[in-house]
């Protein structure tokens, strides 16, 4: 049974623009879902509905196989972990994470048992007599984690609960996130605008732009098997590179130099407007493989691998991702070379007409592939 | 040694241009408030004529006159009193009000701006709106009274009642301005802590008594410390409505203070009440700071 299922989900605040459009989707049970898409994309919005805090305009929602779509917020049985927190400043930690307990018809120990056992899962206790001011900002993220958890609701909400949080502590943090995820084994429903989060953290994700589902998959299949031009770029960093191009003689056409073959699989007829090619498809060319010269305008170079920037006409650059350290000067011509099932054909609405199947190399290959000793 | 030459002469100058910035300020304190002040502590220690002059050093003489006086006492209670009814009666008055005009509901904009409206009222035009209303015979209470088979009252003219009409008027005077401080101090509360509060389930006093009033207690704060700073200099509505009187009873101390120097001509004694008034005023203020401080929680 799905934990949650959206049915034709509309909202709108002024009863003609649609902020949130047609919304179906099933959430199951124990499984981390998150909604990525760039800010304004209605994905809080979403959240929220499911959450009670908004008004659904049209449509269902379902949660535990129980209409719930007017249902006030406490009787939906979720918590709640909000971007800045929601923490109660006059409060103590301990105060912060039994709020509200007390509806749930708990005795003050068993309260407390509570609020000790998810203060020590998330190393709170010896803070629990400070108030949040007196904190680290992870510290006080971790104070609305526990509030969460004391409830043992089996859905948990999440908005952008990591974006307060400085460049490696949210690393940090989502791997202890899933993990807690996993532990407990709660259905988490997860608000960012972070495609990395996204990509490391979700079972399945759905990717929204103008209110509107682009994809809903997981995280590997929509990185290769993105649905349409905005997938391709939002997801993935860097960026997949998209250009503009005519199809000639079975070629793509880029630019005067940058011409890629069509694999032999592809129906030459069908109009193609656009081509993609994620960085890392991008290599350096042998002999045999040679396919056009890029002049280098730019190189980062990043320890395990290295960017560089290549002008493909005047106004447009791309970038090709190569493994380990290269010591290429800028404005040095650079032959390169791309497989040609690596591609990505969009038709002029940037929906997507061709691209080869891809799969990430699966455990039993890689033991495969390793003399039997090697294993022990 | 040139360097310190040079730093000298920057902190002269830095000197100089603050003390410049801080002029007009310095010029406006310094006549209308240090001046009278000294000046008034000042000949709180002396007999004056009747145009103000100090004419011979008494000390304390004064304030030991006073500390006698009966007329001083009453003086006192009907200031405590005044206090009293007015501003806890007008806080609560004006929160409820707030916490009204803060649910987002349509044509809110129109109740604000009525809850506030009282902001715009002087003292002298409103005071005279309720001596009208007071007035035994053409005044709206006393109709309502008579219309309910109550009997009327001389609302000013009864020593019992004469104060406690004049808080009423305060209070509604006052309504508008910690009406205004108390909404905005309440839209200042993150929407998010509600939110929370809505997805836990907790009832509505708990969320007023744990969330509003915890987060409202520095704006609550600072509308007391001004309401009773407010209430102890209440001037202008007794003079309008009572004069004083009946019998003395809303001869609150400022008003003692007027009538001492300006009909009585005895400013020694005035300003001797001034002073009292003052280290009183004062004395209040930081007994508020130092209970507040472990009562308010600033974010």
């Amino acid at each position: 049974m799905s934990a949650i299922h959206l049915v034709n989900i509309i909202k709108s605040y002024d009863g003609k623009t649609k902020v949130v459009e047609d919304i179906n989707v099933e959430i199951q049970e124990g499984e981390f879902f998150v909604l990525v898409g760039p800010s304004g994309c209605g994905k809080s919005t979403m959240l929220r509905m499911i959450a009670g805090l908004e008004d659904i305009t049209e449509g269902d929602l379902f949660i535990n196989g129980n209409k719930a779509t007017s249902l006030l917020p406490h009787e939906r049985n979720l918590s709640m972990v909000f971007q800045n927190y929601a923490l109660y400043p006059h409060m103590t930690v301990e105060k912060n994470i039994t709020f509200g307990l007390y509806k749930q018809k708990l005795s003050k120990s068993e309260q407390k048992k509570r609020c000790d056992e998810a203060a020590e899962m998330l190393g709170l206790t010896p803070y629990l007599q400070r108030k949040p001011k007196a904190l680290s900002g992870g510290q006080r993220q971790r104070v609305a984690l526990a509030r969460a958890i004391v409830t043992q609701s089996p859905i948990c909400l999440m908005d952008e609960p990591l974006s307060n949080l400085d460049a490696k502590l949210r690393t940090k943090m989502r791997s202890e996130l899933r993990q807690l995820q996993r532990l407990l084994g709660i259905t988490m429903v997860y608000v960012t605008h972070d495609q990395t989060e996204a990509m490391t953290m979700a079972d399945r994700m759905m990717i929204l732009n103008h209110g509107q589902i682009q994809q809903v998959g997981k995280p590997l299949e929509i990185y290769n098997q993105p649905n349409n031009e905005f997938v391709a770029t939002f997801i993935g960093a860097p960026p997949m590179n998209v250009a503009n191009m005519k199809v000639i003689d079975h070629t793509c056409v880029l630019s005067d130099h940058i011409t890629i073959p069509l694999p032999h699989d592809v129906d030459p007829t069908a109009s193609y407007a656009k081509i993609g090619v994620r960085a890392e498809d991008i290599t350096l060319a042998s002999e045999n493989d040679y396919l056009f010269t890029g002049e280098i305008v730019n190189v980062e170079i990043l320890g395990t691998e290295t960017l560089l920037t290549f002008a493909i006409d005047e106004k447009n650059q791309w970038l090709a991702k190569l493994n380990g350290q290269w010591d290429i000067q800028i404005g040095e011509k650079v032959p390169l070379s791309i497989e040609s099932h690596h591609i990505h054909l969009f038709d002029e609405h940037g929906q997507t007409m061709f691209q080869s199947k891809k799969k990430a190399v699966s455990s039993y290959q890689v033991k495969d592939a390793l003399p039997k000793e090697k294993l022990l | 040694m040139k360097r310190k030459i040079n730093k000298k002469r920057i902190t002269r100058s830095s000197f100089g241009a603050g003390m410049l910035y801080l002029l007009p300020s310095i010029l406006l304190f310094g006549i209308f408030l240090f001046y009278p002040m000294f000046k008034t502590l000042y000949l709180s220690l002396f007999w004056t004529d009747t145009q103000g002059n100090p004419v011979q050093y008494v000390g304390l003489e004064n304030f030991m006159y006073l500390f006698e006086s009966p007329s001083f006492m009453t003086s006192i209670k009907a200031t405590l009193l005044f206090v009293l009814y007015t501003v806890p009666v007008g806080i609560v008055l004006a929160l409820i009000l707030a916490l009204l005009a803060n649910e987002n509901v349509k044509g809110i904009g129109f109740f604000r701006t009525m809850f506030s409206s009282t902001i715009g009222m002087s003292v002298a035009a409103s005071s005279v709106i309720w001596m009208l209303m007071y007035n035994p015979a053409i005044g709206i209470f006393n109709k309502i009274l008579s219309a309910i088979h109550l009997p009327e009252l001389q609302w000013l003219l009864d020593p019992d009642y004469a104060l406690i009409s004049v808080a009423i008027s305060t209070i509604w005077m006052n309504t508008g301005f910690s009406f205004l401080i108390l909404l905005g101090g309440l839209q200042n509360i993150d929407e998010r802590l509600y939110e929370n509060a809505r997805i836990a389930g907790v009832g509505t006093w708990y969320k007023l008594r744990n969330i509003t009033l915890p987060m409202l207690s520095p704006t609550l704060f600072f509308v007391v410390t001004v309401s009773i700073i407010g209430a102890f200099q209440s001037f202008g509505q007794i003079d309008i409505l009572t004069g004083g009187g009946p019998m003395e009873s809303t001869n609150v101390i400022v008003y003692a203070i007027y009538k001492d120097a300006f009909i009585n001509y005895d400013v020694g004694l005035a300003s001797a009440q001034a002073v009292l008034l003052f280290f009183c005023i004062l004395f209040v203020t930081i007994l508020q700071f130092k209970i507040g401080e472990r009562r308010v929680h600033y974010q």
